[in-house]
């Protein structure tokens, strides 16, 4: 598979006050490969090092030591970051803090229109964007008066224009409620799916990154976990560990096991648990 | 008596405007002392404008306000000890911190009570251990807090009111399961140590299912159901219709009593459903 993101042993560590106050590392020797096209969840307790790590992937930091590349692109020169932040777009965790014009095309049109595109392209780009979004019906509507959740689409709408290979997400759905919740992840899903963007999500709902292919566990800065969310989740003891929760279903089916039950233990969504309880019963 | 009771209260914004909504419309409730509420609905169901009014932040277009036996619009100069009964701690409460040290921040409250100095001290010194922020933290500036040292710095804040209600706003959007978990424990502790009444507004249904004993589920302006949160659950279905979504566990279970398992459809906790379930496993082995 071709990589279309390399971390290659890096570390990093904020700035302190002063000279004599130096901060431990963020980020503690990390090195991990991003498939092109896969769809990665980043998981971890507050201070593992998730969103520093999402900051490292398009040169909002630089490594202390080691390298990020994007598509072979060392983020750490300078000529470089034009180009790798017109390869990787990142969306927020706060909706509002990432929406600069008053009519959602125009914001969608923003970066491109930053690009010096040609304006009969821009309108093919923004028209494309918000129907992937399922934001077009909105093109001229005023962002404030969207929901939370129409929000961060239209902010994934305005990285789609700039025709980005990779989007990496900090927490996008923290701030949204359920339905807010739901449309992004459908959206983040579609892209990744039918237009072979790749996905690099950090979150932390475990149900939400049930449904990417491959589950990063960050703890103390260093990678804790790394593999398919069923290998991940069903690692019970090392997620709890480092101050995860399984999903609800994964828990039932291993507290159920623990009681003397036969039953599959390695569950991750409600279908799954609602037939392996059947089984176990006999009825199925 | 019910220490909260809201009588056929409705708010509009942009009142007498062609643009006029009503956030809220003819809300009537009554909340008993001691509960511990949880309160759900969709984004714009009108659960921001409902918790302004118990505190006086807002005032409503129509109806009376009731705190503790008192309407409390009926004196206007009595609105500011309202505001010292019920505490309101809003969304993200770490972006409101702005006092030069957490300890002047967290005096704030009890400053304006007018309280003396020796009581707003140990008042202060109170709710930080309260929350688990230790006295060396109390003298440095807000900003050099962690992202959770600044919620509980931003909730004991609020708790040094000692107010008998207590309002949180999703007080664990954003946090890790770890930390979730010990905001709830406070909540709870605090609602033991001091028998106060508390409202929680939140968006996750697991955390409601833990520690709440009723849930007020709002939609479109009004209040849709007020129960205990077993009565709520076993309306999973129409929770859901309305864009809620209720626990997994719930929903794993009301799968299972569908397709011919004897189990009780308002199951919410992973434990009750492991419990539920272990006595039909054993006999179908058996």
């Amino acid at each position: 598979m071709e990589r279309i993101i390399e971390y290659q042993d890096v570390t990093f560590r904020y700035e302190g006050d002063d000279e004599n106050h130096v901060l431990p590392l963020t980020i503690n020797g990390i090195t991990l490969n991003i498939e092109k096209g896969s769809f990665a969840a980043v998981l971890g307790r507050n201070g593992s090092g998730k969103s520093t790590l999402a900051k490292l992937t398009n040169a909002i930091h630089l490594p202390e030591d080691g390298r990020v590349l994007v598509e072979g692109l060392d983020t750490s020169e300078e000529k470089n970051v034009e180009l790798i932040r017109r390869k990787v777009g990142m969306v927020f965790q706060n909706p509002d803090n990432q929406i600069v014009a008053t009519i959602v095309e125009d914001d969608v049109a923003f970066g491109p229109e930053n690009l010096g595109i040609e304006p009969d392209e821009i309108r093919r780009r923004v028209d494309d964007a918000l129907k992937a979004v399922g934001m077009y019906e909105f093109r001229l509507a005023e962002p404030h008066k969207l929901s939370g959740g129409q929000k961060q689409r239209v902010a994934i709408a305005g990285i789609l224009a700039m025709q980005t290979d990779c989007i990496v997400l900090d927490e996008p759905t923290a701030m949204l409620d359920p339905i807010g919740r739901r449309e992004v992840l459908a959206t983040v899903q579609r892209l990744n799916r039918e237009r072979g963007i790749t996905v690099l999500m950090i979150t932390h709902f475990m149900e939400e990154a049930v449904q990417a292919d491959r589950v990063i566990v960050l703890d103390h800065g260093k990678v804790f976990l790394d593999g398919c969310p069923r290998d991940v989740f069903t690692n019970t003891q090392a997620i709890e560990r480092c101050g995860l929760t399984v999903p609800q279903a994964t828990a039932l089916t291993r507290a159920l096991a623990d009681s003397g039950i036969s039953i599959r233990t390695d569950v991750l969504t409600e279908e799954e648990c609602v037939e392996a309880v059947l089984k176990a019963c006999g009825k199925e | 008596m019910p220490i909260i009771r809201l009588e056929n209260v409705t708010h509009n914004y942009g009142d007498g405007t062609p643009l006029c909504v009503s956030a809220i419309k003819n809300i009537n409730i009554e909340i008993e002392e001691g509960e511990l509420v949880g309160i759900i609905g969709h984004t714009g169901s009108g659960k921001s404008t409902l918790i302004q009014h118990l505190n006086g932040l807002l005032s409503p277009t129509q109806g009376r306000v009731w705190i503790d036996g008192e309407d409390i619009w009926q004196n206007k100069k009595n609105i500011r000890s309202v505001r010292f009964k019920v505490g309101l701690c809003f969304q993200y409460p770490e972006y409101q911190l702005f006092e030069e040290t957490v300890f002047k921040d967290i005096a704030f409250g009890p400053k304006n009570m007018k309280l003396s100095e020796e009581e707003i001290k140990q008042r202060v010194l109170e709710a930080a251990e309260f929350v688990g922020l230790t006295p060396e933290l109390l003298e440095k500036s807000p900003f050099d807090l962690s992202g959770g040292e600044k919620r509980r710095a931003a909730i004991a804040g609020v708790m040094a009111m000692k107010p008998k209600i207590l309002v949180l706003d999703e007080p664990t959007a954003g946090l890790d399961p770890r930390g979730k978990e010990s905001i709830l424990k406070l909540i709870l502790r605090y609602k033991e140590a001091t028998g106060a009444t508390v409202l929680l507004v939140t968006h996750n249904m697991e955390d409601v299912a833990r520690i709440a004993t009723k849930i007020l589920v709002m939609n479109r302006a009004q209040v849709l159901m007020y129960d205990t949160v077993k009565n709520v659950f076993a309306h999973s279905e129409e929770l859901e219709k309305i864009g809620l979504t209720v626990p997994q566990i719930t929903r794993v279970c009301r799968e299972l009593k569908k397709r011919g398992l004897d189990l009780d459809e308002s199951i919410y906790t992973v434990e009750d459903a492991c419990a539920a379930l272990l006595p039909l496993l054993k006999k179908g082995v058996g």
